[in-house]
């Protein structure tokens, strides 16, 4: 027998090294399986040499991007920190104009409502001395523009062309002392000069006392004078002050425009005359149709 | 003494090289386009004892690299133990019948050896019925598979047979201890 067997050697090996595996296959469907002793004993002696190599790749990865990597980051920082300033000033630019965009369609607007011509102008400096309200804006002669021309904005009058250059104006804006400006209540009717009393208030001059003026009375522009257009918003009546005696009262007036934000400006060089009563009932009657003649048999 | 003791050493140092390499296959691989070009180690490893041990020798070690794969893999069982010693089988008759004079055939060796094994793989796989798009996925892997492993065969014999060199195991070794050595230069 075991001469056979030691015949038969290879074959016999042949057989157990073919048989071994084939009968290991397991064809059951993935059932959970557990280790055994000599498994655990392979993975016992595997296991630290896959925590040292993934702790090492780790390591190199962490090293890499910890180190290595960040070399860039600095000029990446800057270069981010850059373009960030460029877009805040993009952003702030695009408000800057969508602002400016609003201010513009309201002066558009303003100037419909009104049959005037008008040069629009943008503010560039402020009167140098604290006692004088005036400001200069970037249009001058070669644009039409005249002294005493009227000069307003969306929210009302702003003051009048004092002295004209070949390309500035200054303004004596509404607020300054040496500003005149004739106007009337709208409620009321009553009528007075506007003059500058101080860097936010005006004072409504010559308004008589016997006349209607209340606090919170919008005050218009009388037209008088051809520089104005009749109707522009001069300002709001604050406070009045009536003394027992004389035959004007004190009032104060605050302007529709707000000088602190003032940037846009329209310089009014044509107004039309404010049509009469007479000229606005022939106008309303040309525009009705004439009723028709009855018909002829 | 000392070369006994370095030729006992030889087998305890192979199972070692593989679980090694089992450790390196599983944690250097994670990334999903390496593991195209992940290396089977245990087969180079199945293909070197296949050409130069004992065929008892080999067989067994062959059947511990078989073992040794499943306990680290989520295959079935007895897949890695049949494909393995299928390869092995294979790789030791064309060895015994054929010259494998070169790097040359070295390549063709590790590029062949890589297709059998996804071929049996798959082939087990249907046998048991559990690859229901397996074929797929071989044929995705078997491009890469068999370039990685024609690349890395002559490096990983070169480093069997310093191994063998060093534990005394190659016939040579006693006599070129002393000596350079280049696979080119060695018939295999």
């Amino acid at each position: 027998m075991l001469k056979l067997i030691k015949q038969y050697r290879f074959y016999l090996i042949l057989l157990l090294f073919l048989l071994i595996p084939i009968l290991s296959i397991d064809s059951t469907n993935r059932t959970p399986r557990e280790y055994r002793l000599y498994d655990r004993v392979a993975l016992t002696i595997t296991t630290p040499f896959e925590i040292a190599i993934h702790w090492t790749l780790d390591s190199m990865v962490t090293f890499y991007e910890n180190y290595i990597a960040l070399w860039k980051t600095r000029g990446e920082n800057e270069s981010l920190m850059n373009e960030n300033r460029k877009l805040v000033n993009t952003i702030l630019n695009l408000r800057e104009l969508e602002q400016e965009n609003i201010r513009l369609r309201n002066l558009f607007q303003f100037k419909e409502n009104f049959k005037i011509d008008t040069v629009m102008a943008r503010m560039i400096a402020k009167d140098v001395s604290t006692e004088f309200r005036a400001i200069r804006i970037n249009r001058g002669k070669d644009s039409g523009i005249q002294p005493n021309m009227a000069v307003m904005n969306a929210e009302g009058v702003v003051g009048r062309i004092l002295r004209v250059d070949e390309h500035t104006s200054d303004v004596v804006t509404l607020l300054d002392p040496l500003s005149a400006i004739d106007a009337y209540i709208m409620r009321s009717r009553a009528r007075g000069i506007v003059e500058g009393l101080t860097d936010s208030l005006c004072q409504l001059k010559f308004a008589l006392r016997v006349d209607d003026i209340q606090p919170g009375d919008l005050l218009l522009s009388s037209g008088l004078g051809g520089n104005f257009p009749k109707g522009v918003p001069v300002g709001t009546i604050i406070k009045v002050t009536r003394k027992s005696f004389g035959i004007t009262q004190k009032v104060e007036v605050k302007p529709s425009v707000d000088f602190s934000k003032l940037e846009e400006v329209l310089v009014v060089t044509h107004a039309e005359a404010a049509p009469t009563h007479v000229e606005l009932i022939e106008k309303a009657q040309a525009e009705t149709p004439a009723p028709k003649a009855k018909g002829r048999l | 003494m000392k070369s006994r003791v370095l030729k006992i050493l030889n087998i305890p140092g192979m199972i070692l090289i593989a679980l090694l390499a089992l450790a390196f296959q599983g944690t250097l691989f994670n990334n999903v386009s390496l593991a195209f070009f992940q290396p089977d180690i245990i087969l180079f490893l199945v293909l070197w004892v296949a050409m130069k041990r004992e065929f008892t020798e080999g067989g067994i070690l062959t059947l511990i690299f078989g073992y040794l794969v499943e306990i680290k893999s989520a295959a079935p069982k007895g897949l890695f133990l049949t494909t393995y010693m299928v390869i092995f089988l294979m790789a030791r008759f064309l060895y015994k019948n054929f010259q494998v004079l070169n790097k040359r055939s070295l390549v063709m060796v590790g590029i062949v050896g890589a297709i059998t094994s996804q071929v049996l793989i798959l082939f087990i796989l249907y046998a048991l019925n559990k690859a229901d798009n397996q074929w797929f996925h071989t044929l995705q892997l078997l491009a890469p598979t068999c370039i990685t492993h024609g690349v890395l065969i002559p490096f990983v014999f070169r480093f069997l047979y310093k191994f063998d060199f060093w534990t005394l195991k190659h016939p040579d070794a006693e006599y070129r201890y002393e000596r350079d050595f280049y696979l080119d230069e060695e018939p295999i």
